[in-house]
């Protein structure tokens, strides 16, 4: 009997052996599902959460961000155009906040409002150096098929609820405030056409800096002050909505603080965001 | 003394299946631990870290600001799927050419990509600005950008010196 209890060492060996082949396999298994379940779901979820370090979006915007992204890679410019997406069947309010239905088009202080804003799922249709004439007349908006076209040919492509429209900065150079105010006339026609069903609204040049306007012309806050009368004067024409953005940003003095703008025209984002929620609040 | 060695062997697999589990977790949680297991020593940084570090140890004219990586994606043309983590910093939209990108393909493979993409984006830039702030063409011509294992590394400043420094 006693003989039958005690295995010989080889056995003894062998059940050792088994046991553990036994966990090294289970440890083996146990990993391996891990890093497959890893692969397939949380390390999906961690490329855009890496992506997405700026605090102030929202996880819905992370995914909505990745469907807007054009597949065409060929594309080049300057022409800076980001795709809403408006395919979510949300509520109205949320749709209103995120700009999914509006399209901006402008120049380079519109294309910083593009950067800083925090709408992704706005579209922006402008450029640097944009301005009236060259809008219609030049190719510097990159289309959805990757090719560069005009702002008609960009709102050809999709129709929105809201269109913003600012220019003047780069025009308050132009010696003949009659050829801005026909240029822009056309545009305006232009736009209202393309997008018989939105709501336009033209907003004012924004002032320049203290410091700027101290330079002389053409940057003076007079002078953008004479501009943003003609552009009030052209939406009264076109019977669209004119917006006076720069009253929300400037100084007692009708200035824009010079913390807002290191140039004393394009500004930082704090401005840009109070740019956006001026429209938030006021359209 | 069989109780011992099995005891002593559920030990031993209990401790791979621990190892492995905690390698595993970091590596989809943290860009840096993953960058660190895969990349030999000094190679790449975390992007993330060294586009703060440019930042904010470079002096800029501009106020430079992340960018949601909806807008990054579509300057530089790049879907989520080309890139592993990316922090890009952009300034106003028109006062400079000042900006970061700190961006980590996704395997080596993916890196040319990545290369191409910060590269026409400058290009896209000099077409902004030799126009209408053409000094900003002294920083667009001579750029930094960097490839360290996986990860590529630019930045458009007045101190190319400070920016190669961080970098490293």
């Amino acid at each position: 009997m006693a003989e039958q209890k005690t295995p010989s060492p080889a056995a003894r060996a062998r059940n050792q052996q088994n046991v553990i082949s036994l966990f090294c396999m289970l440890a083996g298994v146990a990993v391996f599902a891990w890093m497959i379940m890893t692969a397939t779901g949380l390390k999906k979820t961690d490329s855009s959460v890496t992506a997405l370090s700026d605090e102030s979006s929202s996880a819905v915007e992370v995914q909505k961000s990745d469907d807007s992204v054009p597949k065409d890679e060929n594309s080049s410019g300057t022409g800076e155009q980001l795709f809403g997406d408006d395919s979510s069947e949300e509520d109205p309010n949320k749709k209103t906040s995120d700009f999914s239905d509006a399209c901006f088009i402008g120049d380079s202080r519109t294309v910083g409002l593009s950067y800083n804003s925090g709408k992704p799922l706005a579209t922006f249709y402008c450029a640097t150096g944009l301005n009236v004439s060259s809008a219609l007349d030049e190719n510097n908006i990159e289309l959805d098929n990757g090719s560069m076209g005009n702002v008609k040919d960009a709102l050809a492509q999709k129709q929105f609820k809201r269109i913003y429209i600012m220019f003047g900065i780069n025009e308050v150079g132009w010696p003949y405030i009659d050829s801005f105010k026909e240029e822009y006339k056309e545009l305006i026609e232009a736009v209202k056409t393309a997008q018989p069903d939105a709501t336009v609204y033209v907003q004012s040049i924004i002032p320049v800096t203290a410091s700027k306007d101290a330079e002389g012309m053409p940057f003076t806050n007079e002078n953008i002050a004479t501009f943003n009368q003609a552009i009030q004067e052209v939406c009264t024409s076109c019977g669209v909505t004119y917006l006076d953005v720069g009253a929300a940003l400037v100084d007692e003095n009708g200035c824009l603080p010079e913390d807002a703008a290191s140039d004393g025209i394009h500004m930082v984002k704090e401005y840009l965001v109070k740019w956006i929620e001026f429209l938030e609040q006021n359209t | 003394m069989m109780l011992k060695k099995m005891t002593a062997a559920l030990l031993a697999a209990a401790t791979m299946l621990s190892v492995g589990l905690v390698s595993c977790g970091d590596s989809s949680s943290s860009s840096g631990s993953s960058t660190s297991d895969s990349q030999s020593a000094g190679e790449a940084k975390d992007v993330s870290a060294v586009a703060d570090e440019l930042k904010n140890g470079i002096e800029f004219k501009d106020s430079l600001n992340e960018i949601d990586p909806a807008v990054s994606e579509k300057l530089y043309k790049l879907t989520a799927d080309d890139y592993k983590s990316a922090k890009i910093y952009i300034g106003s939209g028109g006062a400079t050419a000042e900006e970061i990108a700190c961006i980590e393909a996704k395997d080596a493979d993916g890196v040319s990509k990545i290369e191409d993409a910060v590269k026409n984006r400058i290009e896209d830039l000099k077409t902004t600005f030799k126009d209408y702030v053409p000094e900003e063409m002294d920083k667009l011509n001579d750029p930094v950008i960097v490839i360290k294992g996986n990860s590529v590394y630019m930045c458009l400043s007045n101190d190319n010196a400070k920016a190669k420094e961080i970098i490293g």
